[in-house]
């Protein structure tokens, strides 16, 4: 047992040798690769950075748009109470805050205070109750807005529903955009490994035929041409770490500007956009070079 | 060892390089083979290597066919193959030419290590070895194609006039080598078209002529 792992061992150092010299003997072309290659993961990473951040933003928007209904000013609480209870029985309804008239004049004296005198000096208060209505799911907003609005307690009802339906539009545009980068990188990806892992093998045809006819198996062979394109990958993945950190900076003030009124950006988790690049890199790079290797058999 | 029975080699063109050969090689052996160029020599070599395949009749090993015993790649690590048209890594060094055989197997440098210094120096390349062999002439280039074959310690030897492009001083001292690994074992195949050399060891050889078996003769 221990020399079949001794043995082994050596094996995997004499295949780490051959990878090493053809690193050596194909430098410019693993450069090529590796540029390629960083252009893929920069694009992948700084799209998934700025796509997840446009999309957390969106959805806290989102977050924000609810229905508001406006009571009739002669209503009874009796009344109005019995319409809250009516409201929240409504299907896709989330949560019901009532504002009684006393508070949504305290609440306008507080945002407004330069009309506190000429809310003072009339003679009642003149703003009604309200309820703010959130909803699970913004696309049943219209269904539930015609529902309250029919009650005869209530006088309006407003529903920010192009808003919505923006952030929505907003929302299912990232994640087209996002996929179409992943395949196109994937592509990209695959194509500039499985080519440059060709070059490199067509380049070595003859040195193959002699392995082969010293009596070197598919393993001795194949492997340092993976761990070519793997290396590729790493190298590519590295650096696309230091670039991809300075955009997740700069991009919150891009998503600022495209968001406005959107409040803080949410930072993302870089270490978990690394490690999904990094397994991204190596099964596209295996998937590439696994490809070309069909030239060696 | 080896029995090869009305081995028939016909290639895609049409050209029939060996007809109806029937030789048996014992355990052991210094073979020669003799014969003009195109008598069908190389081809016999590779076919014991299995470079190239029979188109009628078999070659057998032990009494059983060699791909029924072994994957190809075993079998080529049993037979050390010195080429004449040398098969070697160009743009590699010598080292890196001499050693792939242990490399592929897996086996320790440093153990092999001495064996590499006694096969450089046998050959006379312990000053070559850090070269690539583009920068080799001929003789050179044959000494390393030799150097890898013997490195492993093969049970057989095909050895591909191994004595062409080396003067005769080398000649001799290479021929020595080779005669002390028979020797020690190691069954050998040589085909050469020098007689001088056939007759200063003339334990078994045939001569073939246009891919025929003419001459036996075994001393």
């Amino acid at each position: 047992m221990g020399g079949w792992w001794r043995k082994n061992m050596y094996r995997f150092i004499h295949i780490l040798r051959q990878f090493f010299l053809i690193l050596k003997e194909s430098k410019k072309a693993i450069s090529i690769s590796i540029i390629f290659l960083l252009i893929g993961l920069i694009t992948l990473g700084s799209s998934y950075i700025v796509g997840r951040k446009l999309f957390r933003t969106s959805l806290t928007l989102k977050d924000t748009i609810s229905i508001t209904v406006f009571f009739k000013l002669d209503n009874t609480e009796e009344e109005t109470d019995k319409c809250l209870d009516v409201i929240r029985e409504i299907d896709g309804i989330k949560k019901v805050t009532y504002v009684q008239k006393e508070q949504a004049k305290e609440d306008f004296e507080r945002l407004f205070p330069q009309y506190k005198d000429v809310i003072a000096a009339l003679p009642e208060n003149p703003l009604p109750s309200t309820a703010k209505v959130e909803i699970d799911d913004l696309s049943m907003g219209k269904k539930i807005v015609d529902i309250i609005a029919t009650f005869p307690v209530v006088d309006m009802v407003i529903f920010s529903e192009d808003l919505a339906k923006k952030i929505d539009k907003l929302i299912n545009l990232i994640w087209f955009l996002f996929i179409a980068i992943l395949l196109v990188v994937a592509l990209e990806f695959i194509f500039t490994v499985q080519s440059i892992t060709s070059l490199t093998i067509d380049l070595r045809k003859m040195d193959i035929k002699v392995m082969k006819l010293v009596g070197a198996d598919n393993v001795f062979i194949e492997i340092p041409f993976i761990l070519l394109s793997l290396f590729s990958a790493l190298v590519a993945w590295l650096i696309s770490i230091f670039v991809l950190q300075k955009i997740n900076g700069w991009s919150s003030g891009v998503v600022q500007n495209l968001l406005p009124f959107s409040g803080n950006v949410s930072d993302v988790n870089t270490v978990q956009i690394y490690g999904v690049l990094l397994v991204f890199s190596i099964t596209m790079s295996l998937i590439g070079s696994v490809i070309s290797l069909r030239r060696v058999k | 060892m080896i029995e090869i029975r009305e081995a028939v080699k016909t290639f895609e063109n049409g050209v029939t390089a060996l007809s109806k050969i029937n030789l048996h090689i014992e355990e052991g052996d210094f073979l020669y083979m003799t014969g003009e160029s195109g008598a069908g020599k190389t081809t016999l070599l590779k076919l014991i290597h299995c470079d190239e395949f029979l188109t009628k009749g078999e070659i057998l090993y032990n009494g059983a066919p060699i791909l029924a015993q072994f994957p190809l790649h075993i079998w080529r690590r049993k037979v050390g193959f010195a080429y004449q048209d040398y098969m070697l890594m160009e743009n590699r060094t010598v080292f890196e030419n001499i050693t792939l055989p242990i490399q592929i197997r897996g086996e320790n440098f440093s153990k092999m290590s001495s064996r590499v210094k006694t096969v450089l120096h046998a050959l006379q390349l312990q000053d070559k070895a850090n070269k690539r062999v583009n920068e080799l002439s001929g003789g050179e280039k044959q000494r390393v194609s030799m150097a890898r074959a013997l490195i492993g310690k093969p049970d057989i030897l095909l050895l591909d006039e191994p004595l062409g492009n080396l003067d005769k001083d080398t000649a001799t001292i290479v021929f020595k080598y080779i005669t002390a690994m028979n020797e020690e074992g190691t069954t050998i195949v040589m085909a050469t078209h020098h007689a001088v050399q056939v007759d200063s060891r003339p334990l078994k050889m045939i001569k073939l002529r246009h891919g025929r078996l003419v001459e036996k003769e075994y001393v």
